[in-house]
């Protein structure tokens, strides 16, 4: 068991450093030169170099980058070339919204996905099922732009209902509703795609979990519809759909960003953005860094969710 | 059926297979069987699920690699293993599912001829090889050639695999439970068949069935397998008279409709066999055998000859006087 | 089994999907010469179109912000959404490919490495990879395509690293093997053409999310120099209040170009083929048959049953006019071949079936409730206490992710109105009444701790926990062992003599029966062509199809190989507009009448049998 953890947590480490490496390397490639950005193009060499230097600009990328690690390692993750606030500081206040959103969308996504795909799976070819099916390719051809310039638009400005854009966003322990009053839009247009990824994933396990014995065996016990399909079915057909729950939190905070943009979120997507473009070497690679972190981080939570899922795994697996 | 004369075709010599069975630990799924198949000779192997049967049937061909041990022959150990599966070739319970989907009858058995050439199936093109081996199995070339696996029934199937294999002229099938997976009315058809090529090819099989009835119709002599072991080998009339061996027996017993007699020394055998992740010691049997001592835990049994051709790995055999001509029917 | 059970239909949606992608090639490639202006023209100086111009006949899309026309930008748009979709599918689907198939089919250190490979690229964030690469590298199309293509290697060896997995285990591959093929040629003989639908269905999906990234980029600002439609999209996103079709009407463009790939690729991948499942329904019933008598008391009664699946592959008449009673404690066995539809008398009988769309008619009564056409609750009360039912595979009989205890409490605390505890107490017994041990450990087990023959006893005091007056059983041996089937078949005998239960016993081993059965039904094509006491049917055998089943056995007292009588051809996939007698294609006996008029039910006595011409006593068998 803790040798299996070891292994894991070493694993974790490479990860990390081949991610944060290849991004600190590709970051440098980039032309353009903060130094300059900062005094001017017309600024005289003397004081570029100075300002490089003081900026730690000087020194070659890779030991700049083992610096970085250095410091990383003792949870300094350096601070903002321009702004010379702490990487720290910045993600603490960019990180809560953002981690609203993907909660908030992938619960979303659940809710809307497992109901739809239990209804679907019922009766195959059925006019549920085919009505689920088409919605569900709809909503996964529509790019997550235009699904929130639709969204908006309706909500928005004809309806007037919801705000459609995100400001001075209330703390969801202080005012939850006013909260979910602006995070609703956002997490429901993150959320759509995600729902039609799972409810097809979802139907299709469901399908084959009712050629099962038991499931025959169920329905001629005489139980009800409702309660083989939520007791007898769901679960053992649940696996795949975990699976994909875990490999999205990479993607997602990459999709996270569009939307971020457009309902002018400031969270960690436009942070990234904004910090690749300006060659802030320590915001772009710690953010990167984290993203690794949470996808291994997750997917080893989806592993241990497996086995709570699929008595099967466990004998197997840790 | 008396003692082959003509050189083995295929000798087993102290063969050891395992599979890992996960955390580094290895299951023994054939532990130690030797066997000789004469030229000629259709050679039973019977036992039940997990006794090692199909392992062992796939080590011949070096489908799983053998730990220890070795397969030879006419006499020498091919050291290519290709070259022996040109002249031993296999057949599978499942026919639909060992057909390509992707692809047409007449390219599934022209598949040998691909790999070998088209000499290794004697006079003529290829086309006509396909069309003389088609017409051995039954199957009319100018309907089926053209149709994929998807559209053939399970005993068509069957006989394309049968087809697919005899179409390089080998001198030996190996056949894993060919008729399990038919329908009754479909079994028999392919067991005459094979029969009917048999003689026809000058063939020598090996036949792997868990089905006694259907073994004892096709063969000359069987061997009873259990967990990985040999347990009985003997001419085929000698073993369903004169089974020494307790499995053996029970196994019989326990044929529906009884066909074979209920010999009133053989008791229904309890439990279930032993997971061969953990084989008992001694003898694999003893946990479900009736007669079974300290010897039987202490000492693996070795093979004794209590007849012609007849060998017994038991402690404490049966008297063969209890014979099963009291047929209880 | 035959393909039957496979949909190999092209669905009119992909059709659809694949028209329009049609649709755009063709008129990406005729641009230069269709009547289309300069997409790059302002209309505002040539006059043509004006500013933000609505759509109409002068200019279909509408006119932009400077009144560029943009059905001419639209279309400019196809031939870099295509080129960048194709390139990448193209290049991602190759290298992924020859990855996977490299990873799965070698195996060893190069599959490690390929999933090490894998594991960190779909960890890395692909979006980082996007801006700094553009940033160094400059937007040029070319550049796109380098960073997307890196992106979708992963998933590409993924899928094929998987897919190669499974062939790689099939009994085909095994088969060449076996046959002497090089690995050279198991490989492009045998896994390439199987693995050439999944990956293409693969890449059509993969070249939507192409299309659908490349417009988020370029709403981001971050894409390509070139006009793209996520330009013109992001381009009127700021108009949306106003002139919404600057960027509606682009926006549809890209969701029904990328919605038709996924169409497409959706549709490739369901003609890999699917098994139909069973799905819980409600089915259709006819009108009950004017001689449908009142309750009986037999627990089981079944009136000119007919099922017929609406498959894919036309109409099956599962089971054709089916007429069966059972008594108390009385034991029938329904024998019978694979597609005989000695199973789906049993599954008539409980309402669960292979495809989701069946009918059924005519009157089947348990305890005298008729559960075809009686209100849920009631059939569901009685299936729940008075039917017990066992199936073929112990392995799938029971639910793998819920505890022996739930599946066993569970009919008695929904039915049978007992208590957890109560439930629990009775759950003891039962296991020790079907022979197993140690109950308080077993109960807590889950399925896959237990054997085959375990797991069938768990299954049998599952069908026990109400006291059913019926218990179905159907092929409940057929997956064990010899040894291990003699155990369970005593066992059943034991408990429906003790428990005076009646029993259906379905199975295609008919000298099984002999050992059960007091009464045995021999099914064909549907039908019931003979019922007669057991005894009386091995020696009397009176349909030709019985005395044929009896005789192709070998016999144990031949010697062995002496040739065993043989059924020509194979048994028949029964349709409701069969004519004559369903045998009559291989009977030696049959006539011109077999053939035309179905064969009327013979009875004698005890003995019934569906057969224009049944044997007589006095002749062979």
């Amino acid at each position: 068991m803790s040798r299996l953890l070891a292994g894991r947590l070493l694993r974790l480490l490479a990860l990390v450093v081949a991610v944060t490496l290849v991004c600190y390397v590709l970051l440098d490639a980039t032309p353009g030169d903060p130094a300059v950005w900062r005094l001017g193009n017309n600024a005289d060499p003397a004081a570029l170099a100075a300002m490089r230097q003081e900026m730690g600009l000087d020194r070659p990328v890779l030991v700049r980058y083992l610096r970085w690690l250095g410091d990383a390692a003792r949870f300094d993750f350096g601070t903002s070339l321009f702004t010379r606030r702490s990487v720290g500081g910045l993600l603490t206040t960019a990180l809560p919204a953002t981690i609203e959103l993907l909660v908030l969308g992938e619960l979303l996504a659940v809710c809307i996905a497992v109901p739809l795909a239990l209804r679907a799976a019922r009766r195959p070819g059925g006019l549920v099922d085919r009505g689920v099916s088409v919605g569900a390719f709809a909503a996964l051809s529509i790019p997550s732009f235009v699904l929130a310039l639709y969204l908006g638009w309706i909500f928005g400005v004809r309806l007037g209902w919801l705000p459609t854009i995100v400001s001075h966003l209330p703390s969801p322990w202080r005012d939850p509703l006013g909260n979910l009053r602006q995070m609703f839009l956002p997490s429901v247009t993150l959320a759509v795609p995600l729902a039609a990824v799972y409810i097809r994933l979802l139907r299709t396990d469901l399908l084959a979990t009712l050629s099962e014995d038991y499931v025959l065996l169920a329905t001629a016990r005489g139980l009800g519809e409702r309660r083989i399909m939520w007791r007898h079915v769901l679960r053992p057909s649940s696996t795949n759909l975990v699976t994909a729950i875990g490999m999205n939190v990479a993607g997602l905070v990459g999709g996270a960003v569009v939307i971020e943009r457009f309902f002018a979120i400031n969270g960690v997507g436009q942070l990234l953005v904004s910090s690749i473009v300006g060659k802030e070497f320590s915001t772009a690679t710690t953010i990167v860094m984290l993203m690794t972190v949470t996808v291994v981080l997750v997917n080893t939570i989806i592993d241990v969710l497996y086995a709570l899922v699929d008595p099967r795994i466990r004998r197997a697996g840790v | 059926m008396s003692r082959p004369e003509s050189p083995p075709l295929i000798e087993v010599e102290d063969l050891v297979v395992s599979y890992p069975a996960g955390r580094a630990r290895r299951v023994q799924a054939v532990s130690g069987v030797s066997l000789a198949i004469a030229s000629g000779e259709t050679l039973g192997l019977v036992g039940e699920s997990g006794c090692g049967k199909s392992t062992l049937a796939r080590a011949i061909l070096r489908l799983v690699r053998a730990e220890h041990g070795r397969v030879l022959l006419a006499g020498d150990d091919p050291l290519d293993e290709r070259r022996l599966r040109r002249r031993v070739q296999m057949i599978f319970q499942d026919p639909v599912s060992s057909l390509n989907p992707a692809r047409r009858v007449a390219d599934i058995v022209a598949e040998g001829l691909e790999i070998w050439g088209t000499d290794a199936g004697g006079s003529g093109g290829r086309s006509e090889i396909v069309e003389r081996v088609l017409h051995a199995v039954g199957l009319d070339p100018e309907t089926f050639g053209a149709r994929r696996p998807h559209e053939l029934s399970g005993g068509q199937a069957q006989r394309v695999c049968l087809a697919r294999a005899l179409a390089i002229r080998p001198e030996m099938l190996v056949l894993d439970e060919p008729v399990s997976a038919l329908d009754v009315s479909v079994q028999a058809q392919i067991l005459n068949l094979l029969e009917r090529l048999k003689a026809e090819f000058g063939l020598t099989m090996l036949f792997v069935s868990h089905d006694l009835s259907v073994v004892r119709a096709i063969s000359d002599r069987v061997l009873v397998m259990y967990l990985g072991r040999v347990c009985e080998v003997a001419p085929v009339d000698e073993l369903f008279r004169r089974a020494r061996h307790p499995y053996t027996r029970a196994l019989m017993a326990s044929v529906p409709g009884k066909p074979f007699g209920v010999p009133p020394a053989s008791r229904l055998i309890e439990g279930e066999p032993p997971s061969p992740i953990d084989p008992p010691s001694g003898c694999r049997f003893r946990t479900r055998c009736p007669r079974a001592d300290q010897r039987c835990a202490d000492v693996a049994p070795d093979a004794i000859a209590v007849g012609e051709g007849h060998l017994v790995a038991c402690h404490h055999p049966v008297d063969p006087e209890e014979s099963h001509d009291d047929r209880a029917r | 089994m035959p393909g039957s059970d496979r949909s190999r239909r092209f669905p009119w949606l992909a059709w659809a999907g694949a028209a329009w992608i049609a649709l755009l090639v063709i008129t990406a490639l005729l641009a230069p010469v269709l009547p289309l202006r300069d997409p790059s023209a302002k209309g505002i100086r040539t006059g043509e179109v004006g500013r933000f111009e609505s759509p109409g006949w002068n200019a279909w899309f509408g006119g932009a912000r400077q009144g560029e026309d943009q059905l001419a930008r639209v279309v400019a748009g196809i031939r870099p959404a295509l080129v960048l979709g194709l390139v990448v599918t193209l290049l991602g689907a190759l290298l992924g490919g020859v990855l996977g198939v490299a990873a799965g089919y070698l195996r060893g250190r190069l599959d490690r490495l390929a999933v090490g490979f894998i594991d960190a690229a779909l960890a890395f964030p692909v979006l980082v990879l996007v801006i700094a690469a553009r940033a160094a590298f400059g937007a040029s199309l070319v550049v796109i395509i380098a960073i997307f293509t890196a992106a979708s290697i992963a998933p590409y060896a993924r899928l094929v690293r998987g897919a190669t997995l499974t062939l790689a285990e099939r009994d085909f591959v095994v088969a060449a093997r076996a046959m002497g093929a090089t690995r050279r040629r198991i490989l492009w003989r045998e896994l390439a053409p199987n693995l050439a639908l999944p990956l293409f269905s693969f890449a059509c999906l993969g070249f939507a999310v192409v299309i659908l990234t490349e417009g988020g980029l370029s709403f981001l600002g971050l894409s390509v120099h070139e006009l793209t439609w996520g330009q013109l999209i992001a381009e009127g996103a700021g108009e949306i209040r106003h002139h919404p079709h600057v960027a509606l009407i682009p926006a549809t463009v890209m969701f029904l170009t990328v919605m038709a790939f996924n169409l497409v690729g959706d549709g490739l991948g369901q003609l890999g083929g699917r098994r139909r499942p069973v799905t819980v329904q409600r089915q259709r019933t006819g009108p009950p048959s004017p001689d449908a008598p009142g309750p009986l008391p037999a627990p089981l009664s079944i009136r000119n049953l007919s099922t017929v699946l609406h498959t894919a592959t036309g109409d099956v008449m599962a089971v054709d006019d089916v007429s069966l009673e059972v008594a108390a404690a009385e034991v029938v066995g329904l024998v019978g071949e694979s597609g005989s539809g000695k199973t789906m008398i049993l599954r008539s009988i409980v309402g669960a079936f292979p495809v989701a769309d069946v009918s059924r008619n005519g009157s089947v009564e348990v305890d005298g409730v008729d559960v075809l056409r009686g209100r849920a609750e009631d059939v569901q009360r009685t299936l729940g206490t008075a039917v017990g039912m066992i199936s073929q595979n112990p392995l799938t009989a029971l639910n793998p992710v819920r505890r022996i205890e739930h599946q066993l409490t569970e009919p008695m605390t929904v039915h049978g109105g007992l208590t957890r505890a109560a439930a629990r107490r009775r759950a003891l017994e039962l296991l020790d009444q079907v022979g197993l041990t140690d109950g308080a450990r077993r109960l807590r087990s889950y399925p896959h701790e237990l054997s085959g023959g375990m797991r069938q006893r768990v299954t049998i005091a599952v069908a026990l926990a109400n006291h059913p007056s019926l218990l179905l059983a159907d092929e409940p041996t057929t997956a064990l062992d010899v040894t291990i089937q003699e155990q369970i078949v005593t066992l059943l005998a034991r408990l429906q003599d003790e428990r005076t239960m009646a029993m259906v016993f379905v199975t295609h081993d008919l000298a099984l029966l002999g050992e059960i059965a007091d009464t045995i039904c021999v099914v064909y094509g549907g039908q019931i062509v003979e019922r007669a006491p057991a005894a009386e049917l091995f020696r009397h055998p009176r349909h030709r199809y019985t005395v044929a089943l009896l005789a192709s056995r070998p016999d144990p007292a031949a010697p062995s190989h002496t040739p065993l009588a043989v059924i020509p051809g194979h048994p028949p996939v029964p349709r409701p507009d069969d004519r004559g007698c369903r045998f009559a294609p291989r009977c030696p006996a049959a006539t011109a009448q077999c053939r035309e008029e179905r064969p009327p039910e013979v009875v004698d006595g005890t003995h019934h049998v569906r057969c224009w011409h049944p044997r007589g006593d006095d002749e062979p068998a």
